[in-house]
Order: C-alpha cells, then sequence, then structure tokens
C-alpha cells in the first residue's frame, strides 16, 4: 500500500501532487485510521509503552524524593537559581509550540498538507505542555504552596499575587495556551469520535459504543452539525494563533525582565517563538518517523512530502534563531555595557563553551543539511537531525539560563552549576511522561483526523476510481 | 591479691577481677552489651549500628515530616523575678580564650543566652568582638559537650581502652586518697584571673605541686625579649597605631591573630580614617599572605629566614653610630638579600626616619617565631628605641595587656619533672596539650610516669583520653570567675544559665580537694574586697561596688593613667649568626578562628570562610603561585610535607592551596584543624599540624615535600579572584583622594523615566567603609548568630550553598604574585528599585516605607526568581530544611528572628527585629527614635567602625554624613537599583598611581582573571564620567 518514492508524481506539477498516498477510497480512510483505535495493540506498540512506563515510573519517584526531601537535590545552587527544571520546562513549552502553528496557522492559512500531522502535533502540543507545566512546580521550594501563583479569592485580605512578576504572566500564558490547546484539539476530534462511535455500535461492542459516545456530543454529522462545526473550528484557529506568539513571547519575559546580563534583551521574544517552533517542529518530525515506523499504515498519511515541509520549516527556523545569535552578540558589543559584553563572550568561551557550541551546531549547522533535497526527503537523516534539533534546543536554554547566572555582576559571586542525578532523572523522566501519553493517544484516539484527511484525498482526480 | 575463698558468692568466674568484684570490671561488664561492638570505629562515641539505628529512625520520622504534631506550651505559674517572657535581659561577662580576654554582654531569652555582645565599658575595645567572642556562645549549646564525668579505662600504653561513666562522688574519694601521696600538678593554659590562679596555688602548696601555665602559641618570649630594654615587667605592651604614621610588621599578624588585635583593629579604624587624616602606612614583611598583610599598603616578600636580614638592612640604613647598628648591618644575611628587598628595606628606612615617635617596629607574631625569634625582637626594639617609639607608640600607659606568664617552654619543665616521677596527680586545665604539644611521643611517655591525669576539658579529646578521669568544668557561661586583661583592668565572668549538666566548676573542685568547704563565688567576691578601698570608682560601700561591677561588668582599676616614664635605653648585642637556607621552609599559621585549637567543634567558626582564602571546612598548605607552577601542582592536589630526618621525621598531608602574594618558597600550615574526639563537627576536618612544630620554632622549618596522587576538593566560598576591570571596589591612593575626593569613582549619568520612591518616615541606609575594613569577617559571625543563620556543612558549601546574609568578598588586584587585597562586605542592597520586589509572583519580598526590602518567609513560595534578579546575589535559599538542628543548639536561635523552612528565600534584613524594638521602645517613652539607637549586629561588633547604619532621611545622622562625602558611592550604581547600602573608596596610603579613571582604558589592569575580560570598543563614547552626579 505504501508508497515512499512517490515515483509516478515525477512529472505532475507540485499542486496536483497527492497529500495522501496509496489511492485511497473515503472508506480506506476511515478503515485504516479506525482499526488501529478498534485492534488490540500490537507487540510494538506493548513494547513501547512498557519502556515509557518505566520511565514514567522512574520520573515519579525521581519526583517524589525532590518534592519529599528537598529543591536541594537537584544542582541549583547560588548563583545559579534556575537550573534544569526552569531549562526543561521551556524546552517542553517550546515543543508544543508546533502543534498550535500546524493546527490553527496553518488552517487559517488553508495549508491543506497539514491535516495529516494536524491531530498528533495538536496532541503532541497538550502532552508537551502538561509535561511542561510539572516543571514549575517541582522547581518551588514548596511546591505543595505552588497554587498561590493563582490569583484565587482568599482570606489572606485577600492577597494577590504580584501582576508585575513575569511568572505570573507565565501562569496566566500558559494556562490559557494549555486550556484554548485542548479544547481545539477536541473539537477536531469530535465528527471522529462520532464515526468510532457508530462503527462500534456496527460491531455491537457496547463499552466501545458508550465511550465513544459520550465524546462525540451527539454528533449527527448533519449540514447543521457541518457549519457549526465549521464554524467553532474557524474560531478557535483564529483564537489560537495569537498565542503561538504570545505564548514563548511571555515565557521569554521571565528572562528578558530581569536585569541579569544574558537576560535582559529585547530580542527575545521572536527569537523564542522562532526557536519554540524550530524545536516544535523537530520533535513532529521525530514522532512522525516514529510513527511510520511503529505503524506502517500511515505511511501513505504522512509522506515524504508532508516530512519535506516540515524540514524546510526547521530549516528556516533554525536560520531565524541563528540569526538571533548573532544579533544577541552584536547588541552586546554595540551596547557597551560591559556586563553583556563578558556575559556573552562567557557563553562562547567560558567555563561552558561546550554547552554554547554544541547549540550552534545542533541548531545551526546541522539542519543546514536540508538545502539538499535528498536529505529533505531521507527519513533516516531527518530523523537524526531532529534529533539534533532537539539536543541544541535544549542546550539553547541551559545556555541562556546557567550561563548568564553563573557569572553576573559581581565576580566574587560566580560558581559554576553541576547537573545531579535528579536533574538528569527529572529529564529523562520527563520523556517517560511525554511518550506514555503520546503512545495512549496513539491507541485511544485516531491519531489522523479521518474527517479532514477525506476532502483532500485525490479520489475523483485520477482515473481508477 | 586476695584469694578464692569459699565464701565468695560468684560461683562460676571470668577472671578474677570479676571474682574480686572489681568496680571497674563491673562497670566494663554491665556496658558490655550495651555499646555497640563497633564503636571504636568511630571516635565521637558513634557506632555504626547506632548510627544505623538513628537514621533508620530518622528516615522514619522525615518521610512523615509533614504532619505537625502538636506541643503544648506552659506559661509560667509564679514568673520568675526580673524575667519578662519575649524581652531579653543582658548580663555582663567576660569572654577568655587562651589568653584573649574581652568584655561580653551575654543576651539572654527566658534564661538562655542567645548572643555575645561586646561591652561597651570594655577600655580600648568597647562594643567590638571579636570572632571567637561571638562564636563561643554556641560552644555552650554543643551536643559534644560532656554531661558528666567519665573515667577513661587506660591499658599498658595508657591509651583509652575504654570509657565509663563516673560521678563527682567518685572523683572525690578518688583524689582524696591520690592527693595524699602528694605531688599534685595542675597544668593550665594562660590562666587571666587572680582568683583562680591563688586557688591553685594554695592547692599545689598543700600537696606538693607546682602550677604551670603552658600555651603553644604564648607571648612569653616576646615578654622576655624586653630585657634588651632594661625591662622586666609582666606585661606586653599596647600599640598605640592610632597615633602612628608608619607601621613596619615583621611576619606579625596584629589585626587579625596576634594578642590584642581586637584592640589593634580599633585603632587601625582611627587610623585609616581618611576623612579626618593621612591613613597610617603598613608596611608587612611576610612570608605569607596574612590578614593584616592584605591591609598592608605595600607588603616585602619574605622566606622566614629572611626576616632577620631584612631588619638588619633596614637598621643598615638607619645610619646609625650605635655598636648595636654596626653588628646588625654586617649581618651576613644583609648581603644574601635581593635587591627588590633592599630596596624595600631603603623605603622603610627613610619612613621610620621621617616618622620619629610617630612609627611602630613589630615582629612578635606566631610567623616570626624562626630559629632567630630573639634576635628580630632585639633588632625590633632596637629600632624602636632608636626612633623614640618607645613609651609613644609603644606603651603602657593605658592598660597594657596583661601577661599570665604561659609560658611555651615550661612544659619542658614539666615533663622533665614527669619523667623524674615528681608528679603524681597532674591536673589539666584549659589546655590539650595532648593535642597541641609538638612532640607527642615525649609528652605521652612521660604521662605513664604519673599516677593519676585529671583532664577539666568538656569533652573526652586528644588529653581526655589519655587522663584517668574527665572532670568536666562549666562552661564559661556557667560559671562564675573574674579576669585581668589589661593591666588593672578587672572584669566579671557572670553566669549567664545554670549549668546545663553535671559539671563543676574547676576551681571548685579545687577547693573541695582542698578538704575546705569553701565556695568559689566568696573566692571571688573575696579578692574583689581586697580591690576595693573604701571609695573605689566612687562607690562608698562594697555591696554597692559589688553591683555596679555586675552591672558594667569591668572596672578600670589601672594605675597607670598618665604615669609611665617614656624611652627606655637600649641595650643588647647582635649575636646571630647566618645560615643560608636554600629549600623550603614551613610557615605554621594560627587562623583567626580557631587559634591554637579552640572551639573547633562550634559550626560558625568551621564555616566561617577564612578572611583571606575563603576556605572553609579544611586546613591545606598554602604554597605560592611560583611554587605551584614549578611543581606542576594545583589548587587541591595532596602533598606530603616531611619536616626533620630519620626517625624523628614528621609528615602531614594535605591539599594544596594556591594562594597569590605569598613568597615563593614557603609553605603555609594552619594549626587548629584535625581534631580527634572533639566533637561531631571537627573531628577528621584538616589535619593536625602541631607535629610538624620545631619546639617552639613555628616558623622558618626546613621542609621536604612530596607529591601523592590523592585530591581534595577545598570548598572554596570565593572561587574567583578578579575585579574583571568592574568598578567593584573603588580605589585610590591618599594622595589622589587628596587631589580630588571623589578619586577611583567613576560616577554614571543616570536617567530614568520614573520618578524616584518617596519615603517620609526613616529611609534606613548603612555606609560601609572600605578604608577601614580589615576583611576580620567577626561580621560574619555576629550576624549569623543575630538571625539565625544555618552551617550547611562542606558538601552544601562546594555546591555554593553557604547561608551567610554578610559576605566579605575579597578580590586581587593588579600583579597576581604581588598582589593589592581588597576586602568588601556585601549584605542585602535594600535598593530603592529592587529587582527582586517586580520578580517576585507572590509578593513574598517587598518594600517597606522605610527602605527596608522586607522578606515574607511565610508567604516565600520559593521560585528564586528573586535571587537570580539580585544584581548582588545575597539572597540565599533554604535547599533543604537547615533550620532542624541537634538538641540543645536549638537553644541559641534568637526568638526574635524568624526561623526558615525548608524552600524558603532568606537574605539580610537590616536587623529589621532590632528596629522594632527599640521604636516600640520610643514608642513608650514617647520620644522619636535618636540616631544610634538601632544597631545592626555587623556593625556592633565590627572593631574598625567600617559600618555606619542609620536614618538617612535625619540629616545629622552618621550615615547621612558618611553619604555626604565625596568618598561615597554605590555598588553597581549604573544599573539604577539605587541601594541604601553605600560604599566609601579603599584609600591607600602609597605613592602608587591607583584610581582608574574607568572610560580611559584603565580597566585592563586586572589580567590575571579569566584572562577572558571584554572592553567593548563603545564603551568610551557611552559612559562619560559626570561628576557628582549621583541621583
Amino acid at each position: 500500500m505504501s508508497n515512499d518514492d512517490n515515483s509516478h508524481n515525477k512529472n505532475k506539477p507540485l499542486n496536483e501532487k497527492p497529500l495522501i498516498a496509496g489511492n485511497k477510497t473515503v472508506k480506506d480512510v476511515t478503515d485504516d485510521i479506525s482499526s488501529l483505535v478498534e485492534r488490540v495493540p500490537g507487540l510494538k506498540w506493548l513494547m513501547m509503552i512498557g519502556g515509557a512506563k518505566a520511565l514514567l515510573l522512574f520520573y515519579l519517584c525521581v519526583l517524589t524524593a525532590i518534592i519529599g526531601i528537598g529543591m536541594g537535590l537537584m544542582g541549583v545552587n547560588h548563583p545559579v537559581g534556575w537550573g534544569t527544571d526552569i531549562v526543561t520546562f521551556v524546552f517542553w513549552v517550546g515543543i508544543g509550540h508546533a502543534g498550535t502553528l500546524i493546527s490553527a496557522v496553518l488552517y487559517l492559512f488553508r495549508q491543506k498538507w497539514r491535516t495529516s500531522i494536524a491531530r498528533s502535533a495538536e496532541a503532541m502540543t497538550v502532552f508537551a505542555v502538561a509535561t511542561a507545566g510539572i516543571f514549575p512546580i517541582i522547581h518551588t521550594g514548596r511546591p505543595w504552596l505552588a497554587f498561590w501563583l493563582f490569583p484565587y479569592p482568599n482570606q489572606r485580605g485577600p492577597l494577590w499575587v504580584n501582576f508585575r512578576s513575569p511568572l505570573i504572566w507565565d501562569v496566566f500564558a500558559i494556562s490559557t495556551y494549555a486550556t484554548v490547546s485542548i479544547v481545539f484539539w477536541y473539537v477536531g476530534m469530535v465528527p471522529d469520535f462520532a464515526t468510532l462511535r457508530d462503527r462500534a455500535k456496527r460491531d455491537s461492542k457496547k463499552i466501545s459504543n458508550a465511550i465513544f459516545g459520550a465524546l462525540s456530543l451527539g454528533w449527527r454529522g448533519s449540514t447543521r452539525d457541518w457549519s457549526h462545526y465549521e464554524m467553532t473550528y474557524l474560531i478557535l484557529a483564529a483564537l489560537s494563533t495569537p498565542l503561538v506568539l504570545s505564548v514563548h513571547s511571555i515565557v521569554s519575559f521571565d528572562f528578558a525582565v530581569a536585569q541579569l546580563p544574558g537576560w535582559h534583551t529585547t530580542i527575545f521574544p521572536p527569537y523564542f517563538v522562532a526557536g519554540a517552533i524550530f524545536s516544535g517542529f523537530a520533535m513532529v518530525v521525530t514522532l512522525m518517523t516514529l510513527i511510520r515506523i511503529a505503524v506502517p499504515v500511515f505511511k501513505d498519511y504522512i509522506t515524504l512530502d508532508h516530512m519535506e515541509l516540515m524540514n524546510k520549516i526547521i530549516m528556516t527556523t533554525g536560520m531565524l534563531v541563528g540569526y538571533a545569535y548573532a544579533s544577541e552578540f552584536f547588541i552586546a558589543w554595540y551596547s557597551g555595557s560591559q556586563y553583556e559584553g563578558y556575559a556573552f563572550i562567557n557563553r562562547a568561551f567560558g567555563p561552558y563553551w561546550w554547552s554554547y557550541w554544541t547549540m550552534v551546531s545542533c541548531n545551526v549547522l546541522i539542519p543546514q543539511i536540508f538545502w539538499i533535497k535528498k536529505m529533505r526527503r531521507c527519513i533516516p537523516v531527518m530523523f537524526v537531525v531532529s534529533i539534533f534539533v532537539n539536543i541544541g534546543m535544549w542546550f539553547e536554554r541551559y545556555v541562556i539560563t546557567v550561563t548568564s547566572l553563573h557569572r553576573d555582576f559581581l565576580p566574587a559571586n560566580w560558581g559554576l552549576f553541576d547537573m545531579t542525578f535528579y536533574d538528569f532523572g527529572a529529564l529523562v523522566g520527563s520523556f517517560g511522561m511525554f511518550f506514555t501519553l503520546f503512545l495512549l493517544y496513539i491507541q485511544a484516539i485516531p491519531a489522523v483526523s479521518i474527517a479532514e484527511v477525506k476532502p483532500v484525498l485525490n479520489t475523483g482526480k485520477e482515473g481508477g476510481h | 591479691m586476695d584469694k578464692p575463698t569459699s565464701d565468695n558468692s560468684n560461683k562460676y568466674w571470668l577472671s578474677l577481677d570479676q571474682w574480686r568484684q572489681d568496680p571497674q570490671f563491673l562497670e566494663l561488664a554491665n556496658k558490655e552489651f550495651q555499646s555497640s561492638p563497633l564503636s571504636e570505629e568511630s571516635q565521637n562515641g558513634w557506632g555504626r549500628r547506632d548510627f544505623l539505628k538513628l537514621m533508620g529512625a530518622s528516615l522514619a520520622l522525615g518521610s512523615f515530616g509533614c504532619t505537625r504534631k502538636p506541643v503544648n506550651i506552659v506559661p509560667y505559674v509564679n514568673r520568675p523575678q526580673g524575667l519578662v517572657p519575649g524581652v531579653s535581659n543582658f548580663y555582663a561577662s567576660t569572654f577568655h580564650m587562651a589568653g584573649e580576654v574581652l568584655g561580653l554582654v551575654v543576651r539572654t531569652r527566658e534564661g538562655r543566652p542567645i548572643k555575645n555582645e561586646g561591652n561597651e565599658f570594655f577600655p580600648a575595645v568597647g562594643e567590638a568582638l571579636s570572632v571567637r567572642g561571638q562564636a563561643q556562645l554556641l560552644s555552650v549549646y554543643d551536643p559534644d559537650r560532656l554531661a558528666a564525668p567519665i573515667q577513661n579505662l587506660l591499658n599498658e600504653k595508657r591509651s583509652n581502652r575504654d570509657t565509663i561513666a563516673s560521678s563527682w562522688e567518685i572523683i572525690d574519694e578518688e583524689m582524696t586518697t591520690q592527693l595524699k601521696k602528694g605531688g599534685a600538678f595542675v597544668l593550665s593554659g594562660a590562666n587571666p584571673s587572680e582568683t583562680s590562679r591563688k586557688v591553685i596555688s594554695d592547692f599545689v602548696s598543700k600537696f606538693g605541686g607546682e602550677h604551670f601555665q603552658w600555651s603553644p602559641l604564648s607571648y612569653e618570649r616576646f615578654r622576655k625579649s624586653f630585657s634588651a630594654l632594661g625591662s622586666d615587667r609582666k606585661t606586653l605592651p599596647r600599640f598605640r597605631i592610632s597615633k602612628a604614621n608608619f607601621i613596619l610588621s615583621i611576619a606579625t599578624d596584629f589585626l587579625g591573630v596576634e594578642y590584642g588585635s581586637l584592640q589593634n583593629s580599633v585603632e587601625w579604624g582611627e587610623a585609616r580614617d581618611v576623612s579626618k587624616r593621612e591613613p597610617v602606612k603598613l608596611m608587612q614583611a611576610e612570608s605569607l599572605m596574612s590578614l593584616t598583610g592584605t591591609n598592608a599598603d605595600s607588603r616585602v616578600q619574605l622566606k622566614p629566614s629572611e626576616y632577620l636580614s631584612f631588619l638588619c638592612a633596614v637598621i643598615s640604613k638607619m645610619n646609625s653610630s650605635s655598636s648595636y647598628a654596626k653588628q646588625a648591618s654586617n649581618y651576613a644575611g644583609v648581603k644574601a638579600l635581593s635587591s627588590g628587598v633592599l630596596e624595600m628595606a631603603e623605603t622603610a628606612a627613610k619612613e621610620l626616619k621621617e616618622n620619629v615617635g610617630k612609627s611602630i617596629v613589630m615582629g612578635f607574631g606566631l610567623q616570626a617565631k624562626t630559629a632567630d625569634y630573639d634576635e628580630i625582637q632585639k633588632a625590633v626594639h632596637f629600632l624602636n628605641a632608636q626612633l623614640d617609639n618607645d613609651g609613644t607608640t609603644i606603651d603602657y600607659s593605658q592598660a597594657p595587656f596583661a601577661s599570665f606568664l604561659a609560658d611555651e617552654s615550661s612544659m619542658e619543665t614539666l615533663i622533665e619533672k614527669m619523667n623524674a616521677g615528681a608528679v603524681k596527680t597532674l591536673i589539666i586545665h584549659e589546655s590539650n596539650p595532648a593535642y597541641t604539644y609538638s612532640d607527642q611521643n615525649k609528652f605521652r611517655k612521660a604521662l605513664t610516669k604519673v599516677s593519676k591525669v585529671i583532664y577539666t576539658g568538656d569533652r573526652n579529646d586528644e588529653t581526655g583520653r589519655v587522663s584517668h578521669f574527665v572532670a568536666p568544668d562549666d562552661h564559661a557561661l556557667e560559671k562564675w570567675n573574674e579576669y585581668e586583661s589589661l593591666e588593672g583592668v578587672y572584669s566579671i565572668g557572670q553566669p549567664t544559665l545554670s549549668p546545663l549538666y553535671k559539671t563543676r566548676a574547676f576551681e571548685q573542685s579545687l577547693l573541695k580537694w582542698l578538704g575546705t568547704e569553701d565556695q568559689w563565688f566568696d573566692k571571688i567576691k573575696e579578692t574583689w574586697k581586697s580591690r576595693f578601698t573604701s571609695n573605689t570608682m566612687g562607690f562608698s560601700s562594697f555591696d554597692e561596688f559589688w553591683v555596679g561591677l555586675l552591672q558594667k561588668g569591668v572596672m578600670d582599676l589601672s594605675k597607670f593613667k598618665d604615669s609611665e616614664k617614656p624611652r627606655r635605653a637600649f641595650a643588647g648585642n647582635f649575636n646571630a649568626e647566618f645560615k643560608k637556607s636554600s629549600g623550603d621552609e614551613l610557615v605554621v599559621y594560627q587562623t583567626a578562628a580557631f587559634g591554637e585549637g579552640n572551639l573547633t567543634n562550634v559550626s560558625w567558626l568551621q564555616e566561617l570562610p577564612d578572611p583571606v582564602t575563603k576556605i572553609v571546612w579544611d586546613n591545606y598548605a598554602s604554597v605560592s603561585m611560583g611554587y605551584a607552577e614549578k611543581h606542576s601542582i594545583t589548587e587541591g592536589d595532596v602533598i606530603e610535607l616531611k619536616v626533620g630526618e630519620g626517625k624523628n621525621s614528621e609528615t602531614v598531608k594535605l591539599p594544596v592551596h594556591v594562594q597569590p602574594g605569598q613568597e615563593e618558597n614557603t609553605i603555609g600550615v594552619a594549626v587548629g584543624f584535625g581534631r580527634y574526639g572533639a566533637g561531631k563537627v571537627c573531628d577528621d576536618v584538616g589535619k593536625n599540624v602541631y607535629p610538624l612544630v620545631n619546639g617552639t620554632t613555628y616558623s622558618g622549618i626546613a621542609v621536604s615535600v612530596d607529591k601523592t596522587i590523592e585530591k581534595i576538593v577545598l570548598a572554596n566560598c570565593q572561587g574567583h579572584y578578579s575585579m574583571e576591570g568592574r568598578q567593584i571596589v573603588a580605589e585610590a591612593s591618599y594622595s589622589e583622594f587628596k587631589k580630588k575626593e571623589s578619586a577611583g569613582i567613576h560616577k554614571h549619568k543616570i536617567f530614568s523615566l520614573w520618578s524616584k520612591h518617596k519615603y517620609t518616615k526613616e529611609k534606613w541606609a548603612m555606609s560601609v567603609d572600605l578604608s577601614k575594613c580589615t576583611g576580620c569577617s567577626a561580621c560574619v559571625v555576629a550576624c549569623q548568630s543575630e538571625n539565625n543563620i544555618p552551617v550547611v556543612g562542606k558538601k552544601h558549601v562546594l555546591n555554593g550553598r553557604e547561608m551567610h546574609w554578610i559576605r566579605i568578598d575579597r578580590y586581587y588586584s593588579g600583579d597576581p604574585k604581588a598582589p593589592r587585597v581588597l576586602h568588601q562586605p556585601v549584605m542585602c542592597q535594600h535598593c530603592d528599585n529592587a529587582p527582586c520586589e517586580t520578580v517576585c509572583p507572590v509578593l513574598a519580598t517587598v518594600h517597606s516605607d522605610e527602605g527596608t526590602n522586607d522578606m515574607v518567609y511565610n508567604r516565600c513560595v520559593g521560585t528564586r526568581y528573586c535571587a537570580n534578579n539580585c544584581p548582588y546575589k545575597v539572597r540565599r535559599f533554604n535547599w533543604f530544611n537547615y533550620s532542624k538542628v541537634e538538641s540543645p543548639l536549638n537553644m541559641a536561635l534568637n526568638p526574635e528572628v524568624t526561623v526558615r523552612s525548608r524552600g524558603v528565600m532568606e537574605k539580610c534584613t537590616f536587623c529589621i527585629h532590632k528596629i522594632r524594638g527599640e521604636r516600640s521602645d520610643a514608642n513608650i517613652e514617647k520620644r522619636k527614635l535618636k540616631d544610634g539607637d538601632v544597631k545592626t549586629a555587623c556593625q556592633m561588633t565590627c572593631p574598625t567602625k567600617a559600618i555606619v547604619f542609620g536614618d538617612m532621611n535625619n540629616k545629622d545622622s552618621a550615615v547621612s554624613k558618611k553619604f555626604e562625602e565625596q568618598r561615597t558611592y554605590e555598588l553597581l550604581e549604573e544599573i539604577n537599583v539605587v541601594p541604601s547600602v553605600r560604599y566609601m573608596t579603599k584609600i591607600w596610603n602609597t605613592d602608587e598611581q591607583i584610581a582608574v579613571s574607568h572610560g580611559g582604558g584603565g580597566h585592563g589592569e586586572e589580567k590575571h582573571g579569566d584572562g577572558e575580560h571584554h572592553e567593548p570598543s563603545g564603551h568610551k563614547a557611552k559612559e562619560h564620567p559626570v561628576e557628582g552626579e549621583a541621583h
């Protein structure tokens, strides 16, 4: 069924290239995608979820230790008050960005190729934000009081939060983002749930019928339903679009609003957004290559053309990020501030030079390979590159957080930061959480939007069907 | 030995001891299965099993730590008189440690002392208090103190076989029979109490013994050296630094560790008050970098074997015609000096000649205790006599230091007596010879000849373990005593709490063993009665006088007010022979924290950064940068130091610290570490280097060095030396300051969109005069004691988690091999535009209307954003639950300051509890707060008065006046956080050009940092110096 090289499309104009390969009929699509949810999980999936679950359990142990014994288990110290918790938090929030971009922005721009990857990208967003959300909580000294960051009516005066603090803006930005992403994701799934409900009814599966029946909110597929659905979806897409820009801008304010040399820069909002999209797309590529391996039928839905387009975006945003790196250096020099100047020289040539050059190589140099079309379309290459980009983007946040803090204004305070077992544990373990959620999603929810893929099938355009 | 007879009830017996029902055996047998069989592994009485048991229990408890158990508190039914719950009581008392005597005011709350403060009535020092004076408080609550007497069962080698509980009854009984044998000797450290000395002398004379006062680091040789000036006074002179213009110090750390260092620091503060006078110029000739060396305007790096040569070189340039001067000038060592050193000698001679009667030459310090020590003293006395300094800047006119005749050589005599069998009973009091005496084999061997050894220490430490009984003396804060620190200045040691344990005052024990019913307290009163004449200090009756004494704590009865004749004639012959030394030389030094090795179990002191190296929790071999390069050793490499040859050689392995400014071929090691049995805090911290000492020679000891492959990471609180060309400590020379008072300060043009904050009430502010600050670190301990600051241990210091609210940043500038050293105390700067306040999401750190930046611990969630955004990095985070301490250490906590729990940020509060307390007092008295009412803990203890605190809204306050001076600048002014703490330029009295014209390219001066300093070329254009435009 699968057709990786798309050789029969070679002589056609680009816009007529089929978005879904394998000459699917509408029924094929429904069967292909629904069957994945309906069948008993395969051995491959079980092995993968087994691994992810083990990692998740490990993560829970690490979190318990950190909360039970103290933040001091991690490497953070004086002067490096924020460590891998914040690095990993920003990393995961960044990952989430591609989801919203693909589902909302590309939807508004009528980029039809988004349909087959939108669902998974959105799922990735939701899970990444959920994973990210843990970190600000465990990074506080008293996580059991972290709810004080929410401005809720209370009996302490009432005592409100400090609306001037970027961390409060963060709370709003992230919670809004998480809410909108979940709603958007869910609304998009309603027609598919209805399909699954109908199929369950047909096969007399009572439990599935009940669950999907509830989830599909009484969807009947009438024109009225569709009309409302399309309008809701459009409005939600429009609501999500500014969030793509706002969330990471606000996350960047955590740094940019501080007066620390290396943090205090106006370029951070666009730089963070570009970086977020960059890392988000890299994560989508990583996940999609894995899905294509785990579920071969998806090769028809997530074709090499999709992957190539994403790789182009990766290369573009990679260069944007590279531009930001260069411009930071220029401004550090141009500002004439000796602290700023030192902070940047120290980034590149100080004790953490390795993290800086890891970041530059992974984010700027390695994606350049995508100038070559063959590489853009080569699954192993893009998988490796996407992993590198994710490593690079984690290090970007590491560079910003750690190298700025470890040497600031007064040299007497300078110190070093070393990751401890718990830093690694929380970082690695968070992948356990993310992958567990993602694998459960693949098994429980149609991983490609049935309803959205059907309109972009090339049925009828070509002979044969 | 009795024969076994049938009427003995022991049917079966294990040993003849058991059959005889030997009490010692029974004790042992009873204990046999109680203590851990593995307890020998752990010297501090913690067997592995005990530890595991406790750890298991604490883990179990720890995991349920979230539940708070209700604790019932019960108020007094009948309130004790004079005690109001919640109100501090202050008692005047006295601090004494190894010859250092200082006046104390002990603040107590509900019957427990919580803070040691200086006594304002104490002459020459006033409110200032030393590091150790502050830290002594914690030692009373030391959990490792003995709760009752113990008995050590010694084996044939006289080392400890087992320790069993004992009681005062047993000891008293034992002593009654023992003393009948006669030959009862007392070995004590310096004993400044006349009454105590009298009781001891009564005791030893009754039982046919002698009293030896011995201290490894005493000044007896120095005192005796005054015979060259025809003097045999029993006292030591005071150095009137404030009267001097030039000081030449030969390896004497007179601001840091030597006798009178606190008094010297007080005078130093006056002498370096550049607003009032030309600061005294200090030339320090030394091998290591001492605290005094860091304050010196010029330093000469000498090997210990060159100290005398240098002095002779100075003498040779003095153009003196005396025969001594000629002999000294011909000393062969002078020729062996390098030209650079000779030049310095010429400069010194020139300065000395210009300051006749206004200079001081000194060389009495521990580091000067070379083989030539006595000759060095002679040369020093010659110079001082020649220069008319004797009697003017070095005098006995106002309360000289009482010397307590603790002789460094008296131990030799005692050992001889012990070996001769004359000593039947030896009582060791306030001395720890089994640790501090250099020739342990000799001492321990001699000790086996003594049939009973009683030790009065409060723990079973080195000396305890070679003694039969440890009969713990009361802690100084628990017992009555009286002291003479300065001649004719007597102070009273008042108990501030009743003894926590079953201890007994040492003198009370002696009185008991004397067979009298006399009370120790009555003896003290008697002494005072003998001092009291009908109208002493204006008191008409003794009872009134006594009450007055207890209130003031100190009485200056010295009759030397203005009666001392100046100038003594020098009479001495130079008779040193020059021996060229080519190898490495060892210098043994003492630290301000531990001295000869006292108070080592006080965690505050272990975690007090060394004023120079900033290293905590270790001693180390300090080597020069050149030495490290030559032998390719780096910080933390362990080297083996070997002193002596063959059988008598001693080796010690120590990690290396590379010290800028140290003489190339000397190696410095500190005593006071490597304790054994002294407590959980200090056991196994560092190594004992007393064995390396050669008799009474502490300096210039020939040493051979072997590298090892080991490495010990030293916990250094400040890893980076350089200021990176930033304006952090502004410095200038005095001549530059004279030309322009703001020399060295680069002011920035500050532009802000926002108007400034308005403070209508008080606006609290602090001024720190860097010219006065010596870096002594007394403020650090004072703050720790006042504000319940936890100690975290070496492991966490290595991770940068020390908790001090005030730290002293130390920078080096100039050539790293001969740097200038700058000290800068940094505490929360209480910024008007505080960057921490805006970023806290939960408003846990907020601005008060009095300009302070307050922490609301209860509200803190612990995001640490405030710490990240603090440009001074003064905020400290409770990574773990540090406040949980072993009982009874918790009794040292100040109830006026919140104890912080885990996950909470903390920092300097400007002692806000004191502000509130004083305000409340003022309100009750219906008056306004006066300038000087509120004194922060750091300010109070600062001997040089470098710290001034007050209300800057009050134009007449001391701090406002300081702020008006041109020397005042704000740290990191350019980021416009507007700190309430302002610094004053460090002024050096030197001809060098120091003040860098910021923006004129002076930034590149410090090249020894990481070599990464980057100077943006846009810099000059952007930042024009704008004079006097501090916002």
